[in-house]
């Protein structure tokens, strides 16, 4: 059991150096390597708002699923492709 | 429009501020002949004191935080405080005359505080033009090494030069100094008054006849704003954003609606939030209703009011009327409008002048 705060095991995490944002749903990210500049859209900051280390990736899905409206099968397939983006950008931990 | 001009666009409609600049401290180890700080002796804020005040900007929404001073890194407890602001997600750009910036500072500042940007005062390209502006020996070689301790950990550099009677001539060779460390730069060719009015510092101030030249083709690849660009008050809502896109802190926790117009707001101290005064300030609401008129009165009714860049609070300090035209000003409009009619006629004839439809982007973004 973790206390609270702790990252869970394998739960993907923002990287600690982001500064961010997140105002009227829409997340402005700032990254100092490279000083770059991103913005998300709506399903993008919710999910990058959940990236606090204490959600698995299905659990995230899952509350994609739940207030977008949307079926697992793309939640999930839009979730991993966005991870995998962020993974790519160095904007995960 | 990309989606962070939008997001700029509406914060900028809505007056919802996405900076603050906090001068920690008025202590520096500098003795710049022109600062603007003045000190009032009161008691600075402590380290408690000063993340308590980070904690309340950041839950109003703000994302970029400047620490500045004085000098930041004077503070003994710098690493704390930007360190607490790295937990609360401000994207931090540090200003500061890079004195104490060794490899050992350069290391930890890339480990412990990520800062998205280092700005950075240079005011010579040589040792002895440098250091007749700081009066402190040696202050130039310690901020090119330290510039380069911070490019080779890939920490972003702006250097930021005001353009003063004693550099005018070495503005060439800056640009190459600049190129040469890796670093983006930025002249301002305005001289401000100290914040308490003392109007001594714009003595240092370049003359006339080197202004005219900074607008002319001689030094179009030395200036960043190669072509002047003209306002466009269609869409600009307000001559600044003074109280609108950001705001300032002092040393005592004191805010005001920038760091040039030290008209008090309140103490973050004083305050449970920003949100609380920020719409319901009875000196921001006078603020932005002043800076909403200046170019639908000021700057309309003067003939160089299309090429002004124009402070509200360099007037107020200036002239003691934050809407009166000041001598800077019309100055500098004066020329860049000479220049922007001379490409306007070679463009007429037929010559490629790139940029020469571009219109001001808004102060503070």
């Amino acid at each position: 059991m973790t206390t609270m705060g702790e990252p869970t095991a394998g739960a993907p995490r923002r990287h600690p150096t982001a500064g961010f944002r997140i105002f009227e749903g829409q997340a402005t990210i700032v990254m100092p390597d490279g000083s770059y500049i991103h913005v998300l859209n709506e399903i993008g900051s919710r999910v990058w708002d959940l990236l606090d280390g204490q959600r698995s990736e299905k659990e995230i899905v899952g509350i994609i699923c739940e207030e977008f409206d949307t079926t697992p099968e793309i939640a999930a397939r839009d979730v991993r492709e966005f991870l995998s983006t962020l993974e790519a950008n160095r904007m995960l931990a | 429009m990309n989606a962070y001009q939008a997001i700029i666009a509406r914060n900028w409609k809505s007056a919802t501020p996405y900076s603050a600049l906090f001068e920690l401290t008025y202590i520096c180890n500098h003795a710049c002949s022109f600062c603007y700080n003045c000190p009032t002796g009161q008691k600075e804020l402590n380290t408690r004191q000063v993340c308590e005040a980070l904690k309340k900007i950041a839950d109003f929404g703000v994302l970029f935080l400047t620490l500045s001073g004085g000098e930041p890194l004077c503070r003994k407890d710098f690493f704390e405080i930007a360190q607490e602001a790295q937990r609360l997600h401000f994207a931090i750009r540090i200003y500061t005359n890079a004195f104490l910036i060794d490899e050992a500072m350069a290391e930890r500042l890339k480990q412990e505080v990520h800062p998205f940007e280092m700005e950075i005062s240079l005011h010579g390209a040589r040792p002895e033009t440098h250091e007749a502006l700081t009066r402190v020996p040696g202050s130039f070689n310690k901020l090119v090494e330290a510039v380069r301790a911070l490019r080779r950990r890939d920490i972003k550099v702006l250097l930021k030069t005001p353009i003063t009677r004693l550099n005018m001539g070495e503005v060439r060779e800056i640009r190459a100094l600049a190129e040469e460390l890796h670093s983006d730069l930025h002249f301002d060719a305005v001289i401000t008054p100290k914040d308490d009015g003392d109007q001594e510092p714009l003595q240092m101030g370049a003359d006339e006849a080197f202004m005219k030249r900074w607008w002319s083709d001689e030094f179009k690849d030395v200036r960043e704003e190669k072509v002047p660009l003209r306002r466009d008050d269609k869409d600009i809502s307000a001559v600044c954003g003074t109280g609108r896109s950001g705001f300032a802190l002092d040393p005592y926790g004191n805010i005001y609606p920038c760091v040039q117009w030290r008209r008090r707001v309140a103490n973050i101290m004083e305050i449970p939030s920003l949100a609380e005064i920020w719409r319901g300030s009875s000196v921001l609401k006078e603020i932005r209703r002043v800076a909403e008129e200046i170019p639908q009165t000021t700057l309309k009714n003067s003939e160089v009011g299309d090429f002004t860049a124009f402070c509200a609070g360099v007037a107020w300090l200036q002239t003691g009327d934050p809407t009166k035209m000041y001598p800077q000003a019309e100055l500098l409009a004066r020329y860049r409008k000479k220049t922007y009619l001379e490409l306007q006629a070679r463009a007429a004839a037929g010559e490629v002048i790139e940029g020469l439809d571009q219109t001001f982007e808004k102060c503070g973004e």
